[in-house]
C-alpha cells in the first residue's frame, strides 16, 4: 500500500487536518478535488473508491483508463461527521488502505473516546503525532493503541529528561500488542459473547437469508504476561481431541468461519483447535465467527396494510417471539414504514408504546420486555390527503392511468417499499448455542483472576419486506 | 473569511463549526474552552502577536505554557494560515528536552522547509545532532524529520546519519532509517546510487526486529520498481516465510505481497507455502486475507499442471488447483463481505466478482449472501445484482430470478436496468437450465408491459432480443406482445430491439407489418439513428416474408431514408437495399442475400463480451485498484508509478525434473497438508523449510550461508540415526491396496513388538497420526475403542533405498498404557538382515515420534 497523503475533512469536505507523506501529489488541490467530488457527485453515484484523471475529471469505475494514465485515486471512509481519506497515485492495495483507515478511526476513538469534528480540533497535536507514527512515507507502521499509548499520551507529559533513555517502542517485543509490566489491583477479565442476527424475509413470508455474526469480545484487566486458554463447545475441537461422543450429543456448535485477533496463536488453532493467547490490555475482539445456518426468526412480524386511496390507510401489525419462554427480549423496537404524506395518526396496541416519526416516515412500536412465546397486536390508522404527493409532483404513477395495461402497473406506485426493521436484545442467550466451557488464566506470579462471561443476542441487519 | 489568509501550501481552512468573531472569545460551551481558543479567527496581526509570544519562549519557565505557545503556532498552521514567517523563532525552540515540543517543531519544519530552503538548511545541524541523541525516540524523530525535509541540496547531510542509524541498537531508529533511505531515493537518485544502500538493505532482511524487516521489504520493492521490486531467491523467500508469525498484522502484508512473485522450486514447496500461509486467512485484517488469496492463486498458477506439460499424472492441473484455492478462501471472503463496513464490502465484492469469473460455480451456494439489503448503499446493491446473475445454476436460478424480479421496479433506475440485464444474462448463459430460460422469458415479456417504467420495458426488450438469438424457440413466448410493446416503448435501445424482433420473426406475428407501418409513418419523429437503421433492416427482411403487405411501406421508407440527411450511413444503406432489389433479375438472389437466417449463437457469450485477456492481466494485478476499476494499471496509472509484475527467481522455472522429486530434507513435510498429496495431519513446524539447503548453483544473494540458516532451524528429527531407512513423504495407498499388501505377507514374516510400556495414553488418534505423519508414517485407518486405540499405518522407502512398503498395525492400550506394533515389510530389499535392520530403525522412528508418551 502506498498512500501519498491522508486527510480528514468534515461532511462538506472542508479539511480539518492533513498529512502529506510523500509529496508526490499537490495536497491542497487534491483536497479541493475531494471536496468538489462530495458536492458535485450525486449521492447514489458516489463510491468509496474513485479516480480523478489528469484533467481533474471524476471518472466512474467503468470509465477509468479511458482518458489516459495519470491522476489520483481517493479512498475514503465516513465516521460520524467526518471523512477520512487517503490519496494515491499508484496502483495501491485498496483493501489495505481501507483497513488502515478503519484502524486509524478506532485508534482515534481509543484515544479520544469519541471521534468527531470537535475531538479532532481538541487534539490536533496528538493526531499529528499519531499520523506520524502509524504511517511513514505512505506505508503503514504500527497501529496498536496499547503500544502507541506508551509514548504518545493525551497529557503529553513524557519528557525526554525524565525518561532515562527507556526504549520508546515495544515493537521489538515478540508480543507486540502488549507491554511488559502491566499492573492491575484486581485481576479481572470480562468476556462477552455477542451474536447478531442478519435476517431477510420476503414479502411472502419465506426467509430469504439468515445468518449469525458472532463475536467474542473481551475486556482484559490482567497484570503481567498472562497466558490464556479459551475453551468453547466447538464441534471440530471435540472431534479433534477425540471426544466425538460429546460432539454428537448436540451440545457443540460448528463454527463456519472464524477470524481471530492477532494475539491468538493460529498455528496452534490449526493444529488442535485450541484458542491460546496473551491478551492485549483493555478492550478487544478476540474472535468473530459466522454461521450460515437457517435460524427461526426470533421475532416475527406480519403486517397487513389496507390503503384507501385518498382517505386513510390502516395497518395491522402482529408480532410473535419465537424463542423459549424463559428468555426475554429487551428494548424491542419494530419500525414500520408508512407513506410520506400521512397525517392524524392513531394507534391501539396490546402492549408497549407506539410513536410516529414523521422525519423518518415510519411508526416505531417499542416493547420494553418481550417474553418468549408471546404474540402481540398493534393497529395503526392514518389519514391520507385526498391528492397523493406523486400526483402533485406530476409523476402520474402507473397504477392510476394504466387502464388495461396488464397487471403490472398496479404495484408500481408503492415501488420498492422500505422493509420492516426490528431491533432487540436478548441477554443470557445465544442462537448458535455457543458456550464458553472454560477460560484458563495462567501467569507466572500465580495470581487468581476472575473471568466474567456474558451472553447476548441482538439484531444485526434484520429486515422483513412488506407485502 | 478566506480572503484574509495569505497564500499558503496548506489547505484552505475554515468550517462552520469553528468559533468566529473578532474578539476571538473561547467557544461557548466548549468544555473548558482550553483548546478551542487555538482555532479563533485570525488576522495577519495575530501572526505578529505569535512572534512576540515566541520571543518570550526562551525565558518561559513553565513547560505547559511553552507547549501552549507551540500549540498555537501549529494550530494556525493546521488552519492553513501561513506561519512560515515565524521560521527563525521556531528554530530557536528546537533545542528543547520536551519531546512534545520537539515533535511540533519538527512538524513545522517539515511543512515549511520546501518553501524556505535557506532557513531550513540552518537547522540541519541541530537535526543531525539530535539524530545522535541518547534517547532512541529523539534519534528516530530527528532522523525522520531530517529525511522528510524534501530538500535535495541537503542530501549530503543526511546520508551519514542515515548510515549510522542502520547500525543503531534500537529497532525504532533502524526502521525509521530504512524508511529514510526511500525518502532519499525519491529526492536525489544520483546521490542515492552513490551511497549504495541496496546491499545493506538486503542484509537487513535478517534484522531480528520484524518491523525493520517489513520496512526493508517495502523500501526495496519501491527502489527496485523497474525490475519488478525486491530481488527474490529461494533463501530469502523461505527465510521470510518462516518468520511470518513474528510480523505485525500490517507487516505481514509486505511478505504476503512477495509471494505472488515467487516461483516455488517445486510442487511440494508450493503446497508447503500455502499450508504455511493458511492460518493468515483467519486473521481479522481484510488486507492480509486478500493478500493471502492472491498468493494462493499465484502459487496455484505456478505449480499446477498445464495441458502439454509432461509431468507425472498425479499432479493437479492449474484449474483444479485454483478451484481448490477458491473453495478454501470462500468462507473467509464471504465473512468479510458480510461483516465488513460498507466501503470494504464494496471493494471485496469487486474481488469476489473477479474470483467468480475465475472459478465459475464456486460461490453458487452462497448466493443468499449476495441478496440486496434495503440499507445497502447504491453501489453495493449494483455490485450484488451483477454478481447474482453469475451465481445462477439449475438449483439457484429460481430463487435468484425471483429476487431480481423484486428489484426490477426499484426507484433507482440503474438498479432496475441492472436487474433486468442480470435476468437476461442468466437465460442467455443458460445457467438456469431450459425451464429457467422460458420462465425468465415470460417474466421479461411481462415487463414489456410495464409502461409505467419506460426504462424497464426497454431493457426487457433488449434482453429478449438477445435471448431469441440464443434460444430461437423462445419466440413463441415473446411474439404476442411485441406489436403492442412497440407502441409504448420509448427508449431507442428497446425500440430498436422490438423492431429487430418484428423483422426477424414477422412471419409468425400477424400484426408485424402494421406495427412497423406505424413507425414508418412517423419516421420524421424518430431521432435516434439506431432505431432508423433497425427499422430499415427489419422492413426489408419482412418484405421477403410477406411481400404483398410490406411492399408499399417499404417504398415509403426507402424514400424517407434516402432523403434523410441526418446520417450518411443510413442513407447509403437505404440506397444499397434499394439498388439490390431493383437490379437483381431474380428476386430470390436478393432474398438469399438479405434473409439468410441469422446465425444462432452456439457459445453462451457474445463476441464483444469476451474479455479473457483483460481478466488474465487483472488476475496478475489482483488486490489493487485495477481490480476495483476493472482496468489495467497501465491505463490509469502514470508509467513511472507502476511496479512491473516480474516473477522470480529465474533459476528454477517450472516444469523441471526437480518437480517430481520432493525436497530431500526430512524436516520439510511437517506441515498440515490441505491441498494435495497425502492428507497428513501434523503440527506445523515453526521453521521447517529453512533447513532445506539452497539448490546448488543458486546465487547466494544475501550471504544466507547454510550455517546461519541451519542454526536457526530446529535440528531435523533424528536424521543421523537413520542412515539406511528413508521414507517417502508423499505416499498414498487405497484401502484395497493396503489389504492386499497386508495379506500378501505371511504372518510369519511380520515382526511383532509387543506391549512397550507407555507413560500415558495419547489423547486422541489425531495426536498419534500427526506425530507419525511428521516422520512419513501415514495412517490408513484408525479407531478408538473403549480400552484401546487402533491404527493401521504404512510407509514407503525412497526408491533409492529399495522402494519397499512397511505395513504397520499399532494398538495403544489406554490403561495401563502400552504400545504393540506388528510390522510387515512388502517388497523392497529381500536380504533378511537388511530387512531386520530397517524394521528396527522403523520401530525406533515410531518410538521417537511418540516420544512424549514413552518413558
Amino acid at each position: 500500500m502506498v498512500a501519498s497523503a491522508i486527510f480528514i475533512t468534515d461532511l462538506t469536505g472542508k479539511p480539518l487536518i492533513s498529512r502529506n507523506y510523500r509529496g508526490d501529489i499537490p495536497l491542497t488541490s487534491a483536497i479541493e478535488k475531494f471536496t468538489s467530488y462530495l458536492l458535485e457527485v450525486e449521492d447514489e453515484v458516489k463510491k468509496p473508491v474513485f479516480h480523478v484523471d489528469a484533467n481533474g475529471d471524476f471518472l466512474g469505475s467503468e470509465d477509468v483508463g479511458c482518458t489516459g494514465a495519470g491522476g489520483e485515486t481517493f479512498v475514503y471512509v465516513q465516521h460520524n461527521n467526518l471523512y477520512l481519506c487517503g490519496v494515491t497515485c499508484k496502483n495501491s492495495n485498496v483493501a489495505l488502505m481501507l483497513t488502515y483507515l478503519y484502524q486509524l478511526t478506532s485508534l482515534f476513538q481509543d484515544y479520544f473516546s469519541t471521534l468527531n469534528e470537535e475531538s479532532i480540533r481538541d487534539n490536533f497535536v496528538i493526531i499529528y503525532e499519531l499520523l506520524d507514527e502509524t504511517m511513514d512515507h505512505g506505508l503503514p507502521q504500527s497501529l496498536d493503541s496499547t503500544i502507541l499509548r506508551q509514548f504518545i499520551t493525551q497529557e503529553g507529559n513524557r519528557m525526554a529528561d525524565d525518561s532515562k533513555s527507556k526504549p520508546p517502542v515495544a515493537l521489538t517485543n515478540a508480543v507486540s500488542w502488549r507491554a511488559e509490566g502491566i499492573k492491575h489491583k484486581k485481576n479481572e477479565i470480562f468476556l462477552d459473547v455477542v451474536e447478531k442476527i442478519n435476517l431477510l424475509v420476503a414479502a411472502s413470508g419465506t426467509v430469504l437469508h439468515s445468518e449469525i455474526n458472532g463475536a467474542v469480545k473481551m475486556r482484559s484487566f490482567l497484570s503481567g504476561m498472562p497466558e490464556l486458554k479459551l475453551g468453547l463447545n466447538d464441534k471440530l475441537m471435540f472431534e479433534a481431541s477425540g471426544r466425538s461422543n460429546q460432539a454428537r450429543a448436540g451440545k457443540s456448535v460448528e463454527l463456519e468461519d472464524i477470524k481471530f485477533h492477532q494475539c491468538v496463536r493460529l498455528a496452534r488453532f490449526e493444529n488442535d483447535r485450541t484458542i491460546s493467547f496473551i491478551p492485549p490490555d483493555g478492550e478487544f475482539d478476540l474472535m468473530t465467527y459466522r454461521l450460515d445456518t437457517h435460524v427461526k426468526p426470533l421475532i416475527w412480524v406480519e403486517a397487513v396494510v389496507e390503503p384507501h386511496r385518498g382517505s386513510r390507510i390502516e395497518y395491522m401489525i402482529k408480532t410473535r417471539s419465537q424463542f423459549k419462554s424463559r428468555s426475554v427480549a429487551n428494548n424491542v423496537e419494530i419500525s414500520i414504514p408508512v407513506p410520506p404524506d400521512v397525517d392524524s395518526p392513531s394507534f391501539k396496541s396490546s402492549v408497549g408504546n407506539v410513536t410516529y416519526l414523521p422525519d423518518k416516515d415510519c411508526v416505531v412500536w417499542t416493547i420494553k420486555q418481550f417474553h418468549g412465546g408471546r404474540e402481540y397486536l398493534m393497529r395503526a390508522h392514518f389519514g391520507l390527503p385526498s391528492i397523493s404527493r406523486e400526483e402533485v409532483d406530476g409523476k402520474g404513477s402507473g397504477g392510476g392511468g394504466s387502464g388495461g395495461g396488464g397487471g403490472g402497473g398496479a404495484g408500481m406506485d408503492t415501488s420498492w417499499k422500505k422493509p420492516i426493521g426490528v431491533k432487540f436484545e436478548i441477554p443470557y442467550f445465544t442462537v448458535s448455542g455457543i458456550q464458553v466451557r472454560y477460560l484458563k488464566i495462567i501467569e507466572r506470579s500465580g495470581y487468581q483472576a476472575l473471568p466474567w462471561v456474558r451472553y447476548i443476542t441482538a439484531n444485526g441487519d434484520y429486515q422483513l419486506r412488506m407485502a | 473569511m478566506a480572503t484574509s489568509y495569505p497564500p499558503s501550501n496548506m489547505p484552505v481552512p475554515g468550517g462552520p463549526g469553528m468559533p468566529q468573531g473578532a474578539g476571538a472569545p473561547p467557544a461557548p460551551g466548549g468544555g473548558p474552552g482550553r483548546d478551542d481558543s487555538y482555532f479563533t479567527e485570525s488576522r495577519k496581526g495575530e501572526v505578529n502577536e505569535l512572534r512576540q509570544l515566541l520571543r518570550t519562549f526562551g525565558t518561559e519557565k513553565d513547560k505547559q505554557r511553552k507547549r501552549d505557545i507551540m500549540k498555537k503556532v501549529i494550530a494556525y498552521m493546521t488552519l492553513g494560515i501561513d506561519v512560515s514567517r515565524l521560521f527563525t523563532e521556531m528554530m530557536l525552540a528546537i533545542e528543547t528536552r520536551d519531546l512534545v515540543i520537539k515533535k511540533m517543531v519538527y512538524l513545522f519544519l517539515c511543512n515549511y522547509a520546501e518553501t524556505h530552503p535557506d532557513l531550513a538548511q540552518m537547522c540541519t545541524n541541530t537535526l543531525v545532532k539530535d539524530s545522535g541523541n541518547e534517547d532512541p525516540m529523539v534519534r528516530g524523530l530527528a532522523l525522520r524529520a531530517l529525511c522528510s525535509l524534501r530538500l535535495p541540496q541537503m542530501i549530503e547531510y543526511t546520508s551519514e546519519p542515515l548510515r549510522r542509524s542502520l547500525q543503531d541498537g534500537h529497532a525504532y531508529v533502524r526502521k525509521t532509517g530504512v524508511m529514510g533511505i526511500l525518502k532519499m531515493y525519491h529526492l536525489n537518485r544520483e546521490e542515492f546510487d552513490k551511497a549504495a544502500f541496496n546491499d545493506i538493505l538486503y542484509d537487513m532482511l535478517r534484522d531480528p526486529d520484524s518491523s525493520v524487516v517489513t520496512n526493508c521489504i517495502l523500501v526495496l520493492n519501491e527502489i527496485m520498481a523497474d525490475a519488478g521490486g525486491m530481488a527474490l531467491n529461494r533463501a530469502v523467500m523461505l527465510h521470510l516465510l518462516n518468520r511470518i508469525h513474528e510480523f505485525s498484522e500490517f507487516g505481514i502484508l509486505s511478505v504476503l505481497d512477495l509471494v505472488p512473485r515467487y516461483i516455488p522450486a517445486n510442487d511440494e514447496e508450493g503446497f508447503q507455502i500455502m499450508n504455511l500461509l493458511d492460518p493468515v486467512l483467519r486473521t481479522a485484517n481484510a488486507g492480509a486475507v486478500v493478500a493471502t488469496i492472491r498468493a494462493f492463486l499465484s502459487i496455484a498458477n505456478a505449480i499446477g499442471k498445464r495441458p502439454g506439460d509432461d509431468r507425472e499424472d498425479g499432479s493437479p492441473s492449474v484449474d483444479d488447483l485454483k478451484r481448490q484455492v477458491c473453495v478454501r478462501i470462500k468462507a473467509p471472503l464471504v465473512t468479510l463481505i458480510a461483516s465488513g463496513s460498507n466501503e470494504l464490502t464494496y471493494v471485496l465484492l469487486k474481488y469476489a466478482d473477479q474470483l467468480i469469473d475465475l472459478c465459475p460455480g464456486i460461490f453458487d451456494d452462497e448466493y443468499r449472501n449476495f441478496y440486496v439489503r434495503y440499507s445497502d448503499p447504491t453501489h453495493i446493491k449494483h455490485s450484488k445484482v451483477r454478481i447474482l446473475a453469475k451465481l445462477a445454476n439449475v438449483e439457484t436460478a429460481p430463487d435468484i430470478v425471483a429476487e431480481l424480479g423484486e428489484l426490477v421496479a426499484d426507484v433507482d433506475e440503474t438498479m432496475g436496468r441492472l436487474a433486468v440485464r442480470s435476468m437476461g444474462s442468466i437465460a442467455l448463459h443458460d445457467s438456469g437450465g431450459q425451464g429457467a430460460v422460458e420462465s425468465i422469458a415470460r417474466r421479461l415479456v411481462e415487463m414489456l408491459d410495464l409502461h409505467g417504467i419506460p426504462h424497464v420495458s426497454s431493457e426487457a426488450a433488449t434482453a429478449l432480443a438477445g435471448l431469441v438469438r440464443r434460444h430461437p424457440s423462445i419466440i413463441t413466448v415473446v411474439s404476442a406482445p411485441l406489436p403492442r410493446a412497440l407502441r409504448y416503448i420509448t427508449e431507442p435501445m428497446g425500440k430498436a430491439s422490438v423492431i429487430f424482433l418484428l423483422g426477424e420473426y414477422g412471419e409468425s406475428i400477424t400484426e408485424a407489418p402494421y406495427a412497423l407501418e406505424k413507425v414508418i409513418d412517423s419516421y420524421d419523429n424518430i431521432t435516434d439513428e439506431g432505431v432508423k437503421t433497425a427499422l430499415l433492416a427489419a422492413t426489408v427482411k419482412l418484405f421477403f416474408q410477406r411481400p404483398p403487405e410490406v411492399q408499399q411501406m417499404l417504398g415509403r421508407l426507402f424514400k424517407k431514408a434516402t432523403e434523410d440527411a441526418s446520417s450518411q450511413d443510413l442513407h447509403d444503406r437505404a440506397l444499397f437495399y434499394y439498388r439490390l432489389l431493383r437490379s437483381s433479375p431474380d428476386p430470390n438472389v436478393a432474398k438469399s442475400i438479405i434473409t439468410s437466417k441469422s446465425m444462432t449463437m452456439s457459445t453462451d457469450q457474445f463476441a464483444e463480451e469476451d474479455d479473457s485477456e483483460l481478466r488474465a492481466v487483472l488476475m496478475d494485478e489482483f488486490n489493487t485498484l485495477s481490480t476495483v476499476f476493472c482496468c489495467k494499471a497501465e491505463n490509469f496509472i502514470e508509467e513511472d508509478q507502476i511496479v512491473k509484475f516480474v516473477k522470480l527467481p529465474k533459476e528454477h522455472p517450472l516444469p523441471r525434473e526437480a518437480a517430481v522429486a520432493p525436497i530431500t530434507d526430512p524436516g520439510v513435510n511437517t506441515i498440515t497438508d490441505q491441498f494435495g498429496g497425502a492428507s497428513i495431519a501434523a503440527p506445523p513446524a515453526p521453521a521447517p523449510a529453512v533447513a532445506a539447503p539452497a539448490p546448488a548453483g543458486e546465487m547466494d544473494l544475501l550471504g544466507f550461508g547454510d550455517d546461519s540458516l541451519t542454526q536457526s532451524a530446529p535440528a531435523p528429527p533424528s536424521t543421523n540415526s537413520l542412515q539406511s531407512l528413508s521414507l517417502k513423504s508423499n505416499v498414498t495407498l487405497t484401502g484395497e491396496e493396503y489389504q492386499s499388501k497386508w495379506g500378501a505377507v505371511p504372518d510369519s514374516e511380520g515382526v511383532v513388538i509387543s506391549a512397550l510400556p507407555m507413560n500415558s495414553a495419547p489423547p486422541s488418534t489425531d495426536a498419534v497420526e500427526g506425530a507419525l505423519g511428521t516422520f512419513n508414517v501415514f495412517t490408513m485407518a484408525s479407531g478408538e475403542l473403549p480400552t484401546e486405540f487402533k491404527f493401521f499405518l504404512y510407509g514407503q522407502e525412497e526408491d533409492t533405498f529399495g522402494g519397499g512398503y512397511f505395513l504397520i498395525q499399532a494398538v495403544v492400550m489406554k490403561a495401563p498404557s502400552s504400545l504393540t506394533l506388528t510390522i510387515k515389510p512388502n517388497g523392497g530389499d529381500m536380504d533378511p538382515t537388511k530387512r531386520k535392520e530397517k524394521i528396527d530403525q522403523l520401530v525406533e522412528l515410531i518410538k521417537s515420534a511418540l516420544g512424549e508418551y514413552l518413558p
